[in-house]
């Protein structure tokens, strides 16, 4: 990949003592924004201090109330107003997508920080021009309450078993909306991102391969989102992410069938979000009351097979103690995820009422 | 578990069953010339991951029959634990469980792909 402008070897220093990296011109960011003042001067100043830098960042300020235009404009970025809020993150992303110029153009959430060197990290999966999308790993920026303690540890297991092995084989399930780099051509001839799921990031992901282009995911590109930190901004994501799931297997599963590997990972995907909601809150609960408590260990036989892969994550971040004292929250999340999928798949297939309206999940 | 889809059970199995294939499906990226740097690495780190898996619910299987085992017959006959234990021992039988779920995953896998193929018939029959 031809970088234009690589990084200096300046000695300027720049975050923690590293060399300070002239803008390269293969990349734009785009950053939709909507009363993200809290989060947002973070968000920039993480990407603008990135070992290999951006060309360009453009918040989309979605019609905030909060100052968030105005603080992002304080951090020296180019920021854009539409007439009315555009509905959705997917509508505020398009909104700056003809606006790019680059090859690559980087989507990344207003509550969402980089690691320093994560656009570095990312870049070379790149290289490969089948390649339309690479995303990276994600961890939560808080771990303090019982909901963010729950994602922690639903992160560190999907990331450190499940996704690299999507990856092996070529399909990770999802190039998250949180940080992922695209390559501007292929999603341009997308027509960006699509709002016609609750998760439009899935939706790319599934049009991409359908499209017969590549999705890469690479452990080493770090991100930090905040996570939802009550029940009632988990309940808005999770309804938001369970509508999506399935809206997406109602929209793609006849393209999604023909993809090697991608078919077997949503098929069984579907099917465990079934069974496991249902065991979790009729099946599990019932044969422990008439039959034998015993049945309640149903809720944590899988806890080994969960921890080894958290704990491998864990050591290799120096984060023992914090995991194992997030595991309880896990058990709590993960029956909530079971009562949102539940109703998901009854109001999209059963009642045919499809989730319509996005609502931000803090 | 993908996170915010719930579920470790099947979806586990196939995880696993991925990594087991792995080794094989990299030998013949390998042997045809197709196989790229650094694909070994994550072979045995997932490996790695998936033996540990499998340690631990032995492991599991092991504490839990041991357990059970000692509540049944350290009770005293026609007593609440005897009974508790009795029926855990008849209805948690790891052996049964695992080849109920590899028979599920196996239906699961199987069905995708019949429907696959159904779905490239019946677009063909369409087509003509």
């Amino acid at each position: 990949m031809n970088l234009g402008s690589q990084p200096s070897e300046s000695n300027d220093p720049g975050r923690d003592g590293l060399p300070a990296a002239t803008p390269a011109s293969w990349l734009t960011v785009i950053v939709p924004a909507f009363n993200e003042a809290s989060s947002i001067a973070d968000t920039i100043r993480s990407i603008q201090t990135q070992t290999l830098p951006p060309r360009e960042i453009l918040v989309v300020d979605d019609c905030s109330t909060d100052g968030t235009g105005d603080i992002a404009r304080a951090c020296g970025v180019k920021v854009l107003r539409p007439l009315r809020n555009t509905g959705s993150k997917a509508g505020a992303q398009n909104f700056a997508l003809g606006q790019v110029e680059t090859d690559f153009t980087m989507a990344i959430d207003a509550d969402t920080v980089l690691a320093p060197d994560a656009i570095e990290k990312l870049q070379p999966a790149l290289d490969d021009p089948k390649v339309a999308a690479a995303c990276g790993l994600v961890l939560p920026r808080r771990v303090k309450t019982l909901f963010e303690r729950g994602r922690y540890i639903e992160y560190l297991f999907a990331f450190t078993f499940y996704k690299p092995i999507q990856d092996y084989y070529d399909k990770p399930l999802i190039s998250s909306g949180c940080f992922s780099i695209y390559r501007t051509a292929m999603l341009n001839k997308m027509g960006g991102w699509n709002t016609r799921t609750m998760a439009e990031d899935m939706d790319l992901t599934w049009s991409f391969y359908q499209a017969g282009h590549a999705v890469r995911f690479i452990p080493e590109a770090v991100c930090y989102p905040l996570e939802p930190h009550n029940l009632h901004f988990m309940s808005k994501q999770l309804r938001r992410w369970s509508h999506g799931f399935v809206q997406n297997v109602r929209l793609h599963w006849k393209g999604v069938m023909q993809e090697p590997y991608l078919r077997s990972i949503v098929a069984v995907a579907m099917w465990d979000a079934t069974v496991a909601s249902v065991a979790y809150l009729f099946v599990l609960p019932a044969l422990a009351v008439l039959v034998n408590p015993i049945f309640a260990l149903g809720y944590l036989i899988d806890l080994p097979a969960v921890l080894v892969p958290v704990m491998v994550k864990a050591v290799e971040r120096r984060e023992i103690g914090r995991a194992l004292a997030s595991m309880p929250a896990f058990l709590v999340l993960r029956v909530l995820n079971g009562v949102f999928m539940l109703n998901a798949l009854w109001a999209e297939f059963v009642m045919d009422r499809p989730l319509l309206v996005y609502e931000k999940g803090h | 578990m993908t996170a915010g889809i719930p579920g470790t059970g099947i979806g586990g199995l196939y995880y696993l069953l991925l990594v087991l294939w792995m080794p094989f499906h990299e030998s013949w990226l390998m042997l045809t010339g197709r196989g790229r740097p650094g694909r070994w690495k994550v072979v045995f780190t997932q490996g790695g991951i998936a033996a540990g898996i499998l340690a631990a619910l032995w492991g599991e299987a092991f504490v839990l029959k041991t357990l059970i085992y000692w509540v049944t017959f350290s009770a005293p006959a026609s007593t609440y634990w005897r009974t508790l234990g009795l029926t855990a021992g008849m209805m948690l039988v790891p052996a049964v469980a695992t080849w109920l779920a590899i028979a599920i995953l196996g239906l699961v896998v199987v069905s995708a792909n019949l429907l696959r193929f159904w779905i490239r018939w019946t677009g063909r029959t369409i087509q003509n």
